[in-house]
């Protein structure tokens, strides 16, 4: 699929212009103040969000090359994250300074702390309604 | 972070233990295809040609999501007590691939400079570092035309005298986190949000080997595993 650059703008896209202004309107009214402004724009990822990321995806996928693979170890030799468990800040403590891979998606927002992705690479999650592979 | 549907079917993915181009590879349960990760792509097996869409996610300080998700829900596992931490290192590139166009920012400049006006094969993208906690956001800096209803511009953006976001173009403030502009003519206008790789340079080139690369490369000491 490929877009344009205009349609990548999801304002400009498909809408009417009427509808546009309206819509201008709603977020004007919707917000108050600029912080309004910011808390207002959840990470949406419906499927014309989806669409967009998916029209940006690199080309160029190389032909496989088997002198550049080397297997190393089984499958699953590093365990994969198959189901996932999650605590809330407050039970866990993570040094400010440590890093985590953060998502949020539609309004939900998971943390994954380097450390531990170190260990297990991979995990199968489901954020915001979104199944996701997150990999180090 | 990818997204794991693929025509409809949501896949689960273990880890194959090889390395293509010495980067990670993924089995899918479904068909068993090998999966390069840099590419989201299947490299060997009956999926070849096709890959998963990449999700905009990041790399940050915990106490910096913290305080921008403070509803966010953590990783555990039963190793969870034993595991290492991982501090800050700056030695690698931001990468950013776009249809057949590709580029790797070097983070310490794009830090020092926290706004960088860029075009990747014809998209107009800026690429934003918070100079203290070092977030990264990228998005396409198109928008539409107040003055031209209907129409989409490309903006400008750079840092103003209070630190803030504004472009140039209409003077407006934007929230970096959110993509959003917070005041000013384009006030409630969300930009495109573009994922991006942190990468070692030479592994993001021997993935896109087109890409080209801005800022200064960092003198970079040997690590630990050689000493």
């Amino acid at each position: 699929m490929q877009l344009t650059r205009l349609q990548l703008f999801p304002c400009t896209s498909s809408l009417p212009f009427g509808a546009l202004l309206v819509a201008i309107a709603l977020v004007a009214v919707a917000c108050g103040s600029g912080s309004q402004v910011a808390n207002a724009v959840d990470r949406q990822l419906d499927d014309e969000s989806v669409g967009r990321l998916s029209s940006l995806r690199a080309t160029g996928v190389g032909a496989f090359d088997p002198d550049s693979y080397t297997g190393t170890l089984p499958r699953d030799a590093i365990v994969p994250v198959y189901e996932p468990s999650f605590v809330s800040p407050d039970e866990i403590e993570l040094w400010p300074n440590e890093l985590v891979m953060g998502v949020e998606i539609n309004g939900e927002s998971h943390a994954y702390p380097i450390g531990l992705m170190r260990i297990r690479e991979m995990v199968n999650d489901e954020v915001g309604g979104v199944p996701i592979l997150v990999s180090w | 972070m990818h997204d794991r549907r693929l025509d409809g079917e949501t896949l689960t993915f273990g880890n194959n233990g090889g390395l293509y181009m010495n980067a990670m590879t993924w089995w899918d349960h479904g068909t068993e295809s090998v999966w390069a990760q840099p590419w989201g792509a299947v490299i060997r097996g009956s999926r070849t040609g096709q890959s998963l869409t990449l999700l905009p996610g990041e790399i940050v300080r915990w106490g910096a999501w913290i305080a921008d998700h403070p509803e966010t829900l953590v990783l555990v596992d039963e190793r969870g007590k034993h595991f290492g931490r991982q501090v800050p290192n700056e030695e690698f590139v931001i990468g950013v691939a776009i249809q057949d166009a590709a580029v790797g920012y070097y983070f310490p400049s794009a830090k020092e400079q926290g706004v960088v006006n860029d075009d990747i094969g014809g998209f107009p993208v800026v690429v934003l570092v918070n100079q203290v906690e070092g977030d990264i956001d990228v998005y396409l800096r198109t928008a539409a035309n107040p003055k031209s209803p209907g129409e989409s511009q490309s903006l400008t953006f750079e840092l103003n005298a209070d630190g803030l976001v504004q472009d140039v173009e209409t003077k407006s403030t934007w929230d970096v986190d959110r993509g959003a502009a917070v005041s000013g003519p384009l006030r409630g206008t969300v930009l495109q949000q573009v994922p991006y790789i942190s990468s070692f340079d030479w592994a993001w080139e021997d993935f896109y080997p087109a890409t080209s690369f801005w800022g200064e490369k960092p003198i970079r000491p040997l690590p630990d595993f050689f000493g």
